[in-house]
């Protein structure tokens, strides 16, 4: 691995770690958050339906911070396992479209919506474990084994953490 | 340390942000990641300078 590598990792690692201090520090005091309103309607036998209103609170903050640190996150995978300039465009178009389809299935109340977006950010994220974890490790594996080993590590890691996030989702919309 | 991480991703994802833990998690990962921030910033620097168009163009291409 070359300096000017070496230096492009630290700067991109730079960036992602300042652009999420910010959005953590936003939800810190309180702010990104936006109060979303739901009304529950509950049907009774013998007397008029109620409605209950409840409001969920949806970070927008986080899904602005993801939108820019994770396709930096990506680069820095696909810089290191050396994909080309068109992989890693289509890598860093998907996860934009992912983080996205996010917010707007948070931000709707119409469950359906819900279930669109959702198909949406799970066709776009296997668009990007595609590149990371099939093109990204075969070109990795030609390098060095030192850089092979160490994107299978930092690479797996990051796709197992991404993956717990849309279960999560699954449960919640359910 | 993983577990404090996860319990506190998963309970802003469930939209909790009032809670003391919550709001104590936000506080102390802001601090964690600027300084980590200021920590990479100083490794990157550390490093020579070299041309990035030559190196841009060189991945592009590959």
């Amino acid at each position: 691995m070359c300096f000017q590598q070496k230096r492009l990792f630290h700067v991109l690692t730079a960036f992602i770690t300042t652009f999420a201090s910010i959005a953590y520090f936003a939800l810190a005091v309180g702010d990104g958050v936006y109060l979303k309103e739901i009304t529950v309607k509950e049907s009774q036998k013998h007397v008029p339906d109620t409605f209950q209103t409840i409001f969920r609170e949806v970070y927008w903050a986080r899904y602005v911070d993801w939108v820019v640190t994770t396709p930096l996150l990506l680069l820095d995978l696909a810089l290191l396992a050396g994909l080309s300039g068109a992989n890693i465009t289509v890598a860093l178009i998907s996860d934009i479209i992912l983080i996205l389809t996010g917010l707007f299935a948070a931000l709707t109340n119409d469950v359906n919506a819900q279930w669109g977006y959702y198909a949406i950010a799970v066709i776009a994220y296997l668009v990007v474990v595609y590149q990371l974890a099939i093109n990204g490790r075969n070109i990795a594996s030609t390098k060095d084994s030192k850089t092979a080993t160490f994107y299978a590590a930092i690479g797996g890691f990051t796709l197992i953490i991404w993956t717990i996030y849309p279960m999560y989702v699954l449960i919640l919309i359910n | 340390m993983l577990a404090i991480v996860l319990y506190g991703e998963l309970k802003l994802v469930h939209g909790h942000s009032r809670t003391w833990f919550v709001l104590i998690y936000a506080r102390v990962v802001f601090v964690l990641q600027a300084l980590s921030s200021i920590a990479f910033y100083a490794l990157a620097y550390r490093q020579p300078v070299v041309s990035t168009r030559s190196h841009i163009m060189r991945w592009w291409r590959s």
